[in-house]
């Protein structure tokens, strides 16, 4: 099932290899990205696959919040100027796997290194207003879902956006039951995707209007909801994919957005992993993942590693082949890709509007997460035996 | 590779386009009225044919008085009944669309999804159903 191999990154990249210096990885094709957290195990687990792979590369990078990220690459001359995690070779640590902390290099560049990447899993004008410089573009990757969790104890199932309004915009004096204390309302800082993503659901915008009990990591948050004492009173915010293999330990609650008559979960039900509602415009929390990196006339990307990356990240051909289905390790990182999903938006909290993928993967999706629906699905080998329609990662898809 | 097309100022430029419409609701009630029953047992057949889990058919979306902003961005000024996020204005019949077009019709798409309805009581909304401002 989703995620089972997934790190919870649920403690600070610590060093599981002989300590080595960032300078020393300069020579293997590195990549230096700032990450948001809730992307960290797709880009070990594809930073893995890429180590070993066709193109090596070194994937070197330090995780901050989305709109932190934004704010380094837009200068004029962005850096890594501490100590990065990095994916090792097989022969820098034969015993390393994306479910364990990446270990970390000494930053003993001078002046830090270049920044080729910065994430942000929120669209950018959730950070800033201002258009990107000149010279840099932003690629929209999967989709992230967001969500408000209480702990198992909670009899609570959902929370409407004016709850989330009166209960984060409050301070816990809003009088939304049984919200109302602000020492169980947990939240991240305004950095923060999950925390940005959220509150402009609910229509706190700014952000930092948003109140409770600040807590700076997600996984701090998962951890006072699940273990909080007063379990009715308790709410927080999280990653889909940070819950989807926590789920042991809290639940998510179903969300019912402005003008919408009932509330639903990321998926179909409070038990599967189909992220249905989320692909399909019933479930309004969620954002993109953004990737902003340096661009030639053209649009492309400089950085020819740089281009390697973000192709598998959205599901391009590449060359050479890549020699695995990187949408698998998407998938499995608990994001949807862009081909799976039914609806789309172009703001952050935005209005939602049809999409239809010019080269869908819905079947392809339906199949990794074990949906009802991919029973519907017909596999394939090629187009022959897909009517009108194409051949696409081993299933028909109407084009 | 997909580059994304909107940039921040374009974007921003969309979300001050998409201010809901006020519809002038009583009219459009009353021409559906006229229509009565048989317009509701075809429309309800129709939903069934779609697969629709709710048996009603979608409604006309009547107005709610404008949300006191907070720089919020779509809580919307319309709404369909029961659907104004929770704010307890309305609690009328089920609702879905069988083929949405709009994001209030996606958002209410009929499906066999697990679906949890909630109005509670927010003693801090004002009478018609606006939010009031976010404090400092």
């Amino acid at each position: 099932m989703l995620g089972i191999a997934l790190s919870l990154a649920s403690a600070p990249a610590q060093a599981q290899t002989a300590a080595v210096t960032c300078s020393s990885l300069q020579t293997q094709n590195p990549v230096f990205l700032l990450l948001g957290a809730t992307q960290e195990p797709l880009i070990k687990t594809l930073g893995k696959r890429i180590r070993e792979g066709t193109t090596p590369t070194t994937i070197i990078y330090r995780t901050a919040g989305s709109c932190t990220n934004v704010a380094e690459i837009v200068k004029a001359a962005p850096k890594i100027t501490q100590n990065a995690s990095y994916i090792p070779s097989v022969a820098q640590d034969p015993t390393w796997d994306p479910s364990k902390p990446a270990p970390q290099c000494t930053m003993d560049i001078a002046g830090g290194a270049d920044l080729d990447v910065a994430n942000s899993n929120v669209f950018l004008d959730a950070c800033t207003t201002a258009p990107l410089p000149a010279g840099l573009a932003a690629f929209n990757g999967p989709i992230q879902a967001y969500t408000f969790v209480a702990p198992k104890g909670s009899s609570q199932t959902a929370i409407t956006a004016a709850e989330g309004y009166f209960t984060f915009g409050f301070n816990g004096n809003g009088q939304s039951q049984p919200w109302t204390d602000k020492n169980f309302i947990f939240i991240l800082p305004t950095t923060r995707s999950t925390m940005l993503s959220l509150m402009l659901a609910v229509g706190i915008n700014p952000a930092t209007k948003g109140k409770g009990t600040l807590l700076q990591d997600p996984n701090e948050v998962l951890n006072a909801v699940a273990q909080s004492a007063t379990p009715e009173k308790t709410i927080g915010i999280v990653g889909a994919e940070l819950y989807d293999v926590q789920r042991d330990k809290l639940k998510a609650l179903a969300f019912k957005a402005y003008k919408q008559r009932y509330a639903y979960y990321a998926d179909s039900t409070s038990t599967s992993f189909d992220k249905f509602n989320l692909r399909n415009g019933l479930y309004f929390p969620w954002s993109p993942t953004v990737y902003v990196t340096k661009v030639d006339a053209q649009g492309v990307p400089v950085n020819p590693r740089v281009k390697y990356l973000l192709d598998l990240l959205m599901g391009n051909d590449v060359t050479p082949a890549a020699g695995f289905d990187p949408q698998e390790d998407v998938i499995k990182a608990g994001v949807v890709p862009i081909c799976a999903m039914k609806v789309t938006r172009s703001v952050e909290a935005g209005n939602l509007s049809l999409y239809d993928a010019p080269e869908p993967c819905h079947c392809y999706y339906e199949t990794k997460v074990g949906a009802a629906s991919a029973a519907a699905c017909t596999a394939c080998t090629n187009d022959s035996t897909c009517g009108a329609g194409k051949c696409r990662h081993g299933f028909c898809e109407a084009r | 590779m997909t580059k994304s097309n909107a940039t921040p100022a374009a974007n921003a430029l969309n979300a001050s386009t998409e201010k809901p419409v006020m519809a002038n609701t009583k009219s459009r009630i009353r021409a559906v009225a006229v229509f009565g029953g048989a317009l509701i047992a075809a429309s309800a057949l129709a939903a069934l044919a779609a697969g629709c889990d709710d048996s009603t058919t979608p409604r006309e979306t009547v107005p709610v008085a404008p949300v006191a902003d907070s720089g919020a961005r779509d809580t919307g000024s319309t709404t369909i009944p029961g659907t104004d996020g929770g704010t307890g204005t309305d609690a009328g019949p089920l609702d879905c669309f069988p083929d949405p077009k709009t994001h209030e019709e996606i958002i209410n798409r009929c499906s066999n999804s697990e679906k949890i309805d909630k109005n509670p009581t927010l003693p801090l909304l004002y009478a018609d159903g606006g939010l009031p401002p976010l404090p400092n």
